[in-house]
């Protein structure tokens, strides 16, 4: 069983992330960038279903050449080798873009699922993997909090407003998973002393014949503006003097919430 | 003006809130129409009229209940080359969210997610769009 795992390096969220006010682009520089923590549960569900039963995890990932440091990371955790997409004419690349380069990077790669995070932690437009699953033409079995994988199918448990869906679907597949599936493993000292000696394959555009056909060349969007979100205002303390209920009351009415 | 489509989810044929928000910022941009897929679809034909929607798009098909994503991408991608809409509004959904990235790939269409507002500008479209979990917003 071969399993691919698509991650992305991030700014930490815990120090919100800033776009440069001249390029629109990120800014990386003075920001610890970290593996996505919604990916650590990408990686973790693909290392669980080759402990399970024989087979690698490869992790491929698309960005600077320092995104290298995410992959070395999610193959510090158990992950086989890794394939990083880099390329300068990639920069600034939107969802549809990313999808295309993967999607050129893992042809001939034999896979019997490809596992993404739902959503990138930083942009969140969780678009990536439902449009590689579309150029691939494989299922999509999206946002599942359950993932397993038998005689030639995954069946996930996906999230739902109401609760979950069961959905099936033959393998190869792209299953996209949500933080409530497990509990990410943390690198170990062997893990990453080991992660140091694992391939990771760098290719850029002209290696995947896609010249043109992503990235800057192929910009669907462009951020013409960026500005902080109105900060949030202090809530109000209600000192409770015997009519805290009313209070409460009369402030859910005039949101008329009640 | 400009025809804006909004994809019309339904749960037995009632519209989700949602769809009727998206409803009432389509036709103020432009030629609102919805489409409404799956068993029950026809009947929500009524409440989409009323909340803005001057066509309305129906099949009763089961497989768009059962079958996630790809048949309402079939549909909606041969809609769409057939008649030109300017723009096709999504609800940021479980299934909104896996059809219109499928749709955005198979038409080699631009797609802004999570937007929280949409406007006319220079023959294109202006999209508010949070990042970074809500902390900046990006045009």
């Amino acid at each position: 069983m071969n399993v691919l795992v698509c991650v992305k390096q991030i700014p930490d969220p815990n120090a919100p992330g800033k776009l440069d006010p001249q390029t629109k682009r990120l800014v990386r520089e003075g920001v610890d960038l970290v593996l996505d923590p919604g990916d650590e549960h990408g990686v973790e569900a693909g290392l669980q279903l080759i402990e399970k039963d024989a087979g690698e995890v490869t992790v491929i990932s698309m960005g600077p050449p320092k995104a290298v440091d995410a992959i070395r990371r999610a193959l510090a955790m158990g992950a086989n080798r890794g394939i990083l997409i880099t390329d300068p004419a990639l920069e600034n690349s939107d969802a549809i873009s990313t999808a295309r380069a993967i999607a050129a990077a893992i042809k001939g790669q034999t896979y019997d699922l490809i596992i993404c995070g739902t959503e990138s932690t930083d942009g969140s437009s969780g678009a990536m993997p439902a449009q590689l699953a579309e150029l691939l033409g494989l299922p999509l079995l999206s946002f599942a909090k359950k993932l397993e994988v038998s005689q030639g199918k995954a069946v996930i448990d996906r999230q739902t407003d109401d609760g979950y869906d069961v959905v099936e679907a033959p393998l190869p597949a792209v299953v996209t998973v949500t933080g409530g599936i497990n509990e990410a493993r943390y690198p170990a000292l062997r893990g990453i002393m080991q992660a140091k000696n694992k391939e990771v394959k760098q290719v850029g555009l002209s290696d995947l014949g896609l010249d043109g056909q992503a990235g800057k060349a192929a910009l669907t969007q462009e951020v013409v503006d960026a500005t902080p979100a109105e900060a949030r205002k202090a809530g109000e303390v209600v000192e409770d003097k015997g009519e805290g209920a009313k209070r409460v009351a009369d402030f859910l009415k005039a949101l008329k919430v009640i | 003006m400009a025809g804006v489509w909004v994809f019309a989810e339904t749960v037995d044929g009632v519209p989700k809130p949602v769809v009727l928000e998206l409803l009432t910022k389509a036709r103020a941009l432009g030629d609102a129409a919805a489409i409404a897929l799956g068993p029950g679809a026809s009947k929500s034909a009524a409440t989409l009229g009323q909340y803005g929607a001057q066509k309305v798009y129906v099949h009763e098909d089961a497989a768009f209940r059962d079958v996630l994503a790809t048949p309402a991408v079939d549909l909606l991608a041969r809609l769409v080359e057939k008649e030109q809409p300017d723009l096709v509004i999504f609800g940021m959904t479980y299934d909104g969210r896996d059809v219109a990235s499928r749709l955005s790939a198979r038409l080699g269409t631009a797609l802004i997610a999570n937007a929280t507002d949409v406007t006319k500008r220079d023959g294109g479209w202006a999209i508010v769009s949070p990042m970074f979990g809500g902390s900046l917003l990006v045009t």
